[in-house]
C-alpha cells in the first residue's frame, strides 16, 4: 500500500485528506507541524508527503530543503493564496508539484498519481539514455526526439530544454532552475526565453493545446503524459 | 542780562539767544523750536535794541544781527530736524526688525496650524495698531473662504458677507474688493499660488507701512503653507499606516477564512465522489468536520465584522453587569465543536463581582483565547479557566487562560497580539489575538500572556468589574440578554 505523510497544523484538513486519502486506498500518516513532519518522514519513510506551507513552528520551505537532503520522496505542497510567494521557494528546493488552497480531492489525487508515477520511472533516471513522456521519445545519447515514432527537428537549446522537462517529467521545474540547468548558472531571470522556447516546443511536438508542456502561470514548466484532474472550483 | 544790556552789543547779546533756542528745538523738536525763534526774536528786539519796550529795530546794525541770529537759528533748526527724522527712522526700522524677528521666531516653533494663524493675526495688530485682523483660509470641504483666525474686534455683518461670498458664488483671492473704506483685504500667496486672505480693520496705512504689511503677508503665506504641507505629510504617513494595517487585516482575514473552506472542500468532494465507498464512520466524521468548520466560518465572519464596526467607531460595546462564570460558558459553548467541555477546569474566586462589559465581545475574545490554547495544547490536555479580583485594585476583574503548549517566548509576548505578526514558521498567529485584543481594549482592559504553572502560555484579561450595589446581587437573579 502506498504510504502517504500528510503535514498540515489544521485538524480539520487533516481529518478530512485522512478520511479521503483512505477511502482511496493510500496508507496515511498525519504530522501536525515541521518537526514531527520531518521526523516522521525518517522513521516510516513514506513513499509521498503532502506539505502545507504554513506551519506554525518550521516554515514549510525549509521542510523540503531538509528532506531533500537525504530522500527524492516526491513532495507536494499545500498553498494558500498568503504563500504564493513562497509557493516557488519551496519548488527551488525540490518539490515536485503544489495544490493551492482550497482544493477538491480528484484534483489532489490526480497530482499524487502523477507524482508517484514519475518518481518510480525518476529513479533509475541516472542511468538511462533514453526517456519516454506521453508519445514524446527521448534519445538522450543520440539526440534525437520522435513523436509517435516521427522523428522531429529540434535545435541544440530545444533540445536541452525538453530533455531537462523530461528528466523530471511530472515535476513543476521552476523558471529559475530550468534556466540555470539549461541556459548555464549566470541565468535567473530571463523567463521571456522560456516563452519563446516553450511555444516552439509545443508547436514542433505537435501540442499547441499544453496539455503535455504545462504551463504553471508565475511558476515554471511541467511536462506531463497526462492531464490532471481540472481543478472542480 | 538786562542789568547789562547797556554795556552788551547787540551781536554778543543774540548769540547768547542762540543758545537756549537751540536746546528747545533738539529736546522739543521742530514746532518748539520755531516758537523758541519766534519768541527770542521778539524779546531780542523788545529788551535789547533801543529803544527798549518797543518792536522798532532802528539802526542799521541791529538789522544785521538780528537777521544773522535768525539765519544760524534757522540752519540750525534744520540740521536739527534732519537728525530727528534719521533718529526715529531708525528706531521704526528697529521695532519692525524685531517684530518681523519676534514673529518668524513664532512662526518656525512647531505649533498647531490654529494656534500658529492666531499669531500671525495677533503680530500684525500690535505691529499696525489696527482695530481687526483676520486670517481666511480656503476651507478643504468647500473650497470657499473661512475665516481661521481673528483677533480684536469680530468682524460681522456686512463687512463679513463682503469677505465670505454666499454658497453658489466661488471665492476669489486674486481680487481685492474692498467692502467699506476701512476694510483692507491682502492676498497671501506661496510659490505662485494664493493660500489665503489677510483682513485688516482699522487705520489708513502709510507707504513704510505697506512695506512692512507686504513682509507680514509673505511670512504669513509661508507659514501658512509649510503648515498645509506637514498637515499633508502627516495625512499622507497616516493613510499609509491605515493602508498597511488593512492589508494586514485582509491578509490574514483571508487566511484564517480559507482555512476552514480547505477542509469542507475536501469533506464534501469526498462525499459527492461517485467511485469512492466510504464507511457509515467515515461519512459521519467527514459531515462533523463540515458544520464545525461551518460554524468556524460563521463565527468568523461576524466576529471579523464586530472588529470592523468597532474599528469604524459603528460599534460601542453595550455593557452590562454579566456573572463571569456566564462569560466563560458562553465562551466554552462559542468553541465547542473544537474543544472538549471536559478538558476546560473553571477556577472561580469566591465573592467575585460581576463584569461590566460587552457578553458578546468579551465571550469571544475569551473564547479566541480558549480555542488558541486548544491549537496549542497536545490533545487531551487540560485547560484551566481562572477568574479573580486584580491584585490592588478591586473595580478591575482578571481572567486567566493557562495550557500546556509549547508557551510564548519572553521576545514574542507583546507580537503575538500584533495582526503584524508573523508565527517562526512564516505562518501568520491568526486573527484570533489581535482580536481579543481588540475587544478587550475597547472595554478599556487589557490583554498580556505570561507563563503557566505546566510551562505553557496563561494569557490574562483585565476587565472592569460592576461596582455599586448590583454586586450584593445573587446571580441567579440576573437576567441575560
Amino acid at each position: 500500500m502506498t504510504k502517504v505523510l500528510v503535514v498540515d497544523d489544521d485538524p480539520a484538513l487533516l481529518r478530512a485528506l485522512r478520511i479521503g486519502l483512505e477511502a482511496r486506498g493510500f496508507e496515511v500518516m498525519v504530522a501536525h507541524n515541521g518537526a514531527e513532519g520531518l521526523s516522521r518522514a525518517s522513521q516510516a519513510i513514506p513513499d509521498l508527503i503532502v506539505l502545507d506551507l504554513g506551519l506554525p513552528d518550521v516554515d514549510g520551505v525549509e521542510v523540503c530543503r531538509r528532506l531533500r537532503q537525504w530522500t527524492e520522496v516526491p513532495v507536494i505542497v499545500l498553498s494558500a493564496l498568503d504563500s504564493e510567494d513562497r509557493k516557488v521557494l519551496a519548488l527551488d528546493s525540490g518539490a515536485d508539484d503544489y495544490v493551492t488552497k482550497p482544493f477538491g480531492m480528484h484534483e489532489l489525487e490526480a497530482r499524487l498519481r502523477v507524482a508517484l508515477r514519475h518518481a518510480a520511472a525518476r529513479n533509475p533516471a541516472a542511468a538511462v539514455s533514453s526517456l519516454t513522456v506521453g508519445p514524446v521519445h527521448v534519445d538522450l545519447a543520440a539526440r534525437v526526439v520522435e513523436v509517435g515514432q516521427a522523428p522531429i527537428e529540434l535545435t541544440a537549446r530545444e533540445f536541452d530544454l525538453l530533455a531537462y522537462l523530461a528528466r523530471n517529467a511530472g515535476k513543476v521545474c521552476t523558471h529559475r532552475s530550468i534556466l540555470r540547468e539549461v541556459w548555464g548558472p549566470g541565468y535567473g531571470n530571463e523567463t521571456h526565453y522560456l516563452r519563446v522556447y516553450a511555444s516552439r516546443l509545443r508547436r514542433k511536438l505537435g501540442d499547441e493545446a499544453g496539455p503535455l508542456l504545462r504551463t504553471n502561470p508565475g511558476v515554471g514548466y511541467q511536462l506531463v503524459d497526462e492531464r490532471p484532474a481540472p481543478s472542480r472550483s | 542780562m538786562l542789568p547789562f544790556r547797556s554795556h552788551l552789543s547787540l551781536a554778543a547779546a543774540a548769540l547768547v539767544f542762540v543758545l537756549p533756542v537751540v536746546a528747545a528745538m533738539v529736546i522739543g523738536g521742530a514746532w518748539v523750536g520755531i516758537i523758541a525763534v519766534v519768541v527770542g526774536f521778539v524779546v531780542l528786539d523788545v529788551a535789547f535794541i533801543p529803544p527798549y519796550g518797543t518792536l522798532t529795530v532802528g539802526s542799521g546794525q541791529n538789522w544785521v544781527a538780528l537777521v544773522a541770529y535768525v539765519a544760524v537759528v534757522l540752519l540750525v533748526a534744520k540740521v536739527v530736524s534732519r537728525l530727528q527724522q534719521l533718529r526715529a527712522d531708525a528706531a521704526r526700522n528697529a521695532t519692525d526688525s524685531r517684530r518681523l524677528l519676534e514673529l518668524s521666531e513664532l512662526l518656525v516653533a512647531d505649533k498647531p496650524v490654529s494656534e500658529m494663524l492666531g499669531v500671525v493675526a495677533s503680530s500684525v495688530l500690535g505691529a499696525f495698531d489696527l482695530e481687526t485682523v483676520a486670517l481666511l483660509l480656503p476651507s478643504e470641504e468647500t473650497g470657499y473662504l473661512e475665516v481661521v483666525a481673528s483677533v480684536g474686534v469680530t468682524l460681522q455683518g456686512e463687512s463679513l458677507e463682503r469677505l465670505m461670498p454666499a454658497p453658489g458664488t466661488p471665492a476669489s483671492l486674486t481680487g481685492s474688493v474692498v467692502a467699506g473704506a476701512l476694510l483692507r483685504q491682502i492676498p497671501l500667496a506661496a510659490a505662485g499660488r494664493p493660500v489665503g486672505l489677510l483682513v485688516l480693520r482699522g487705520r489708513a496705512l502709510d507707504v513704510h507701512d505697506r512695506a512692512l504689511l507686504a513682509t507680514y503677508a509673505n511670512h504669513a503665506a509661508l507659514a501658512i503653507e509649510r503648515a498645509q504641507l506637514r498637515h499633508q505629510a502627516l495625512r499622507a504617513d497616516l493613510l499609509q499606516e491605515v493602508d498597511a494595517w488593512r492589508a494586514a487585516l485582509v491578509g490574514t482575514v483571508a487566511h484564517d477564512l480559507r482555512t476552514p473552506l480547505a477542509s469542507i472542500k475536501v469533506a464534501v468532494s469526498d462525499l459527492r465522489e461517485p467511485g469512492i465507498v466510504l464507511a457509515d464512520a467515515a461519512r459521519r466524521e467527514l459531515l462533523e468536520t463540515i458544520e464545525e468548520q461551518t460554524d468556524r466560518l460563521t463565527r468568523l465572519v461576524s466576529t471579523v465584522l464586530d472588529l470592523w464596526r468597532l474599528e469604524a467607531g459603528a460599534r460601542r460595546p453595550k455593557r452590562e453587569s454579566v456573572v463571569v462564570e456566564d462569560l466563560i460558558d458562553e465562551a466554552a459553548a462559542l468553541v465547542d465543536s473544537t474543544l472538549d467541555a471536559s478538558r476546560l477546569r473553571k477556577v472561580i474566586a469566591p465573592n467575585l463581582p460581576p463584569a461590566e462589559v460587552d457578553p458578546t465581545l468579551i465571550a469571544q475574545a475569551l473564547a479566541n483565547l480558549l480555542e488558541n490554547a486548544s491549537r496549542h495544547s497536545p490533545p487531551g490536555r487540560e485547560i484551566l479557566v481562572e477568574a479573580m479580583r486584580r491584585r490592588g485594585s478591586p473595580d478591575a476583574i482578571e481572567l486567566a487562560v493557562s495550557d500546556s503548549g509549547p508557551g510564548v517566548p519572553p521576545e514574542q509576548r507583546e507580537l503575538i497580539f500584533d495582526l503584524f505578526h508573523r508565527g517562526a514558521g512564516g505562518g501568520r498567529a491568526g486573527l484570533g489575538l489581535a482580536i481579543a485584543k481588540a475587544f478587550v481594549e475597547a472595554h478599556g482592559g487589557r490583554v498580556g500572556v505570561g507563563v503557566s504553572r505546566a510551562g505553557g502560555a496563561r494569557f490574562v484579561l483585565t476587565l472592569p468589574a460592576t461596582s455599586g450595589p448590583s454586586r450584593e446581587l445573587p446571580s441567579e437573579e440576573k437576567v441575560f440578554s
